[in-house]
């Protein structure tokens, strides 16, 4: 995409590989990403264990936004650091593109971090302010062995992509721009290094709502336009319906379901996840909200309850819950819920719409 | 109808800026009555907080504030600053977002409950303290009596946010301002927080003010609402007729970008742009060079706010030229 905007000349073999996405080498079935069994503790000074991410495991498709949703502190951007080897995991494996990430005969981390890019949340914070834009931009490709005139080309390349026209932009210094123009830079050094999957934690929850409408139809475009893979983090269900192809919902550092966006939406069957749609605004005066679907706010991630983790804020738990974690089903709507399966001696797990009756909570 | 329990008229708000002086409140009127829920809407930096700090007169000391705020017949603007200390917290009382801005660290939470009633209504500490308890059972937070020897850190963000409310609520307010008490809750723990206030507003029969960037929290909340755009009201009326028959172009744009079920598959039609400069308006309708409707006459003079219906207003120049509004909120299911 980007190369064929770029006028030719001797360019090194680095500048070349910067160029252009690193190559498909898995085919169009091989997953974008295989992440199994991932784990990152971190320990506290007093002894205590944050249980952050424990056990993750998924798939993203090429081409595909897989949204991930659940409330803070549940260990979305931890997993998102993991997924860039921002940090390293205690355990599980991650493929890309049917590469094993860090092992010999593997990709190497280096090469993850280049083919895949990261958005945060705060836009303010991610740019140097003693950057111009251009120079904000370019960084990553230098770092990465492009030669000045070849970074400052992709600096404006982008700049282009994200609507910021380059002869305007190039040389501002982010005090100069609006939070949403704010945002398109950091895209913009994102795309820089010609990523193959961008990782969007929060990527558009601080900006007003007609500048998000602005950025979520750009961040549709360049998904088309590049054919980027996304894993689109946010705690905001509607915006994630909006975007997803298909979701993860996660709770205390583990995916509770996990399927189709209209499935999720349309019938969800963990009762975290009826409780989070519930927890909506109605968006309507007339029809509003009568009960809360859930009560006090989520517990700590250390020393979470046996069994599963939602047990303690469960209209439905059992005992059964509290003994035995339940596991994650396979098929493409997948359930971490003993009363979804039928095997496993929960009293609803035999009925048709377990927790239509039962969970006290209408979508 | 009853009298109006506030009475904002031609509010004003000028800061001395880098070049200059700047105006952040360009005349903001509204009146809200006892037991009724305003909510204040509009993005950030149109002016929201500045217009309840206003209230309070709680705005930087190089700022100069002029217009009339009337509440409960206290003419807040011509107050003298120790009585202004003693409607602080009776008459009228403020929640946050950040609860730390309320709470202070270095107390337990039933201290300072019990401390604020003391110095308002003379209480003994014992009838203090009891308050204290009723006030946590009153905005349920589970467990009240423990709780009251709690410190702020100690207390999750949806307990701090409840005994921030129950302070406010000490000393009995008539009034209550609440700037975006729930924007940095998970929605989890907003739709309680929103439920309590709703219940507490039924119960007290207070005025609220409540200041929100979310439409959808607006939906929950308020009776009627009051939408801002750089330092301006350009619509208010009941919640109806403002989220579900916007007149103003901005309020429309507004509620057309927010993200709900049935845009799956459209793309979104987002407002261009972004909003001006405080210090540099343009001439007449401040939102003028965002509008598709714009023309000519939209920079000539700053438009009124025309009355659409007794109690819906709408200030833009081409009201009645523009298509009848397109129900939004109202069509929209979960
Ligand atoms: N570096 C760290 N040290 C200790 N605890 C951490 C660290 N990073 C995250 N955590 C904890 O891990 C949990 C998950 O955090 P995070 O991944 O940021 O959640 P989310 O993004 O879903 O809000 C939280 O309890 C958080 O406090
Ligand atoms: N102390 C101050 N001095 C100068 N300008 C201020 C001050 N506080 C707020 N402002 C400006 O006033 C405008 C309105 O701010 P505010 O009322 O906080 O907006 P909102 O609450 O709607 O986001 C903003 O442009 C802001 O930069
Ligand atoms: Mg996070
Ligand atoms: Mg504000």
């Amino acid at each position: 995409m980007l190369q064929r905007a770029l006028p030719s000349r001797s360019r090194t073999p680095a500048e070349e590989a910067l160029l252009a996405p690193m190559p498909d080498v898995g085919g169009p079935r091989q997953p974008l990403l295989i992440v199994d069994g991932l784990v990152k503790h971190f320990a506290l000074e007093d002894g205590a264990v944050v249980r952050a991410v424990d056990g993750v495991g998924f798939r993203v498709a090429k081409g595909e936004t897989l949204g991930v949703v659940g409330e803070s502190g549940c260990g979305k951007s931890t997993m998102a650091r993991l997924l860039m080897q921002l940090a390293r995991q205690d355990a599980g494996t991650l493929v890309f593109d049917g590469l094993e990430v860090g092992s010999r005969g593997g990709m190497s981390v280096r090469d993850l971090q280049r083919s895949a890019q990261m958005v945060f949340q705060d836009s303010h914070a991610s740019l140097n302010p003693r950057l111009t834009l251009e120079q904000t931009i370019a960084f990553g490709p230098r770092a990465a062995g492009a030669g000045r005139a070849v970074a400052r080309e992709l600096a404006h390349e982008t700049l282009g992509l994200v609507g910021l026209a380059p002869l305007v932009f190039a040389g501002r210094y982010p005090h100069e721009l609006s939070g949403g123009q704010r945002q398109r830079v950091n895209i913009a050094r994102a795309l820089a290094m010609s990523p193959r999957l961008l990782i969007l934690d929060e990527s558009v929850s601080a900006l007003d709502k007609s500048i998000e409408a602005q950025i979520l139809n750009l961040l549709q475009d360049l998904r088309e336009r590049l054919a980027l893979t996304y894993v689109f983090i946010s705690h905001d269900l509607n915006v994630v319906r909006y975007v997803s192809d298909r979701v993860l919902v996660m709770y205390l550092g583990k995916v509770v379901e996990i399927g189709p966006v209209r499935d999720i939406y349309d019938a969800p069957r963990h009762p975290y996840t009826r409780a989070l749609l519930a927890s909506r605004p109605s968006m309507d005066p007339r029809r509003r909200r009568e009960h809360a679907p859930l009560s006090g706010d989520p517990p700590s991630p250390i020393d979470p309850p046996s069994g599963c983790r939602f047990r303690t804020r469960c209209a439905i738990a059992d005992a059964v819950c509290a003994r035995i974690e339940p596991m994650l089903a396979q098929g493409p709507h997948a359930v971490a819920c003993h009363a979804a399966d039928p095997a496993s001696g929960h009293p609803l797990a035999g009925e048709a719409a377990p927790f239509a009756a039962h969970a006290g909570v209408v979508s | 109808m009853s009298k109006p329990l506030v009475q904002v008229s031609d509010l004003r708000v000028v800061v001395r800026g880098a070049d200059g002086p700047v105006t952040i409140l360009h005349g903001v009127d509204f009146s809200l009555e006892a037991g009724k829920v305003l909510c204040v809407l509009g993005e950030s930096g149109s002016g929201k907080s500045m217009t309840m700090r206003a209230l309070m007169r709680l705005v930087p000391r190089s700022a100069t504030i002029s217009g009339r705020v009337l509440i409960d017949g206290v003419d807040v603007l011509a107050l003298r600053e120790r009585e202004l200390a003693r409607i602080r917290g009776s008459l009228v009382a403020m929640i946050f977002q950040e609860p730390a801005t309320a709470l202070d660290p270095t107390f337990t939470i039933g201290h300072q409950i019990a401390e604020t009633v003391r110095a308002h209504e003379g209480a003994s500490w014992a009838d203090a303290r009891r308050r204290a308890l009723d006030l946590l059972e009153l905005v349920q937070v589970p467990s009240a009596a423990r709780r009251l020897q709690a410190y702020p850190h100690e207390l999750s963000g949806g307990l701090r946010q409840r005994a921030m409310i129950a302070l406010a609520l000490s000393c009995r307010p008539k009034v209550l301002i609440a700037d975006e008490p729930t924007t940095a809750l998970d929605a989890t723990v907003q739709i309680q927080v929103l439920l309590l206030l709703r219940e507490l507003q039924r119960e007290l029969g207070m005025a609220t003010l409540f200041v929100t960037h979310d439409v959808g929290v607006a939906c929950e909340i308020a009776d009627e609402v009051a939408v801002m755009y750089a330092g301006r009201i350009v619509e208010r009326g009941s919640t109806e007729e403002v989220l579900g028959r916007a007149g103003h172009p901005y309020a429309r744009g507004l509620l057309r970008s927010v993200v709900t079920s049935d845009l799956v598959g459209t793309r979104l039609v987002p407002i261009d742009g972004s909003p001006p400069e405080l210090s540099a308006l343009p001439p007449g309708c401040s939102f003028a060079p965002r509008c598709n409707h714009a023309i000519e006459r939209c920079s000539a003079a700053v438009p009124e706010l025309a009355a659409l219906s007794a109690s819906h207003r709408v200030r833009c120049a081409r009201l009645g030229e523009l298509e009848p509004a397109i129900p939004h909120a109202q069509e929209v299911s979960t």
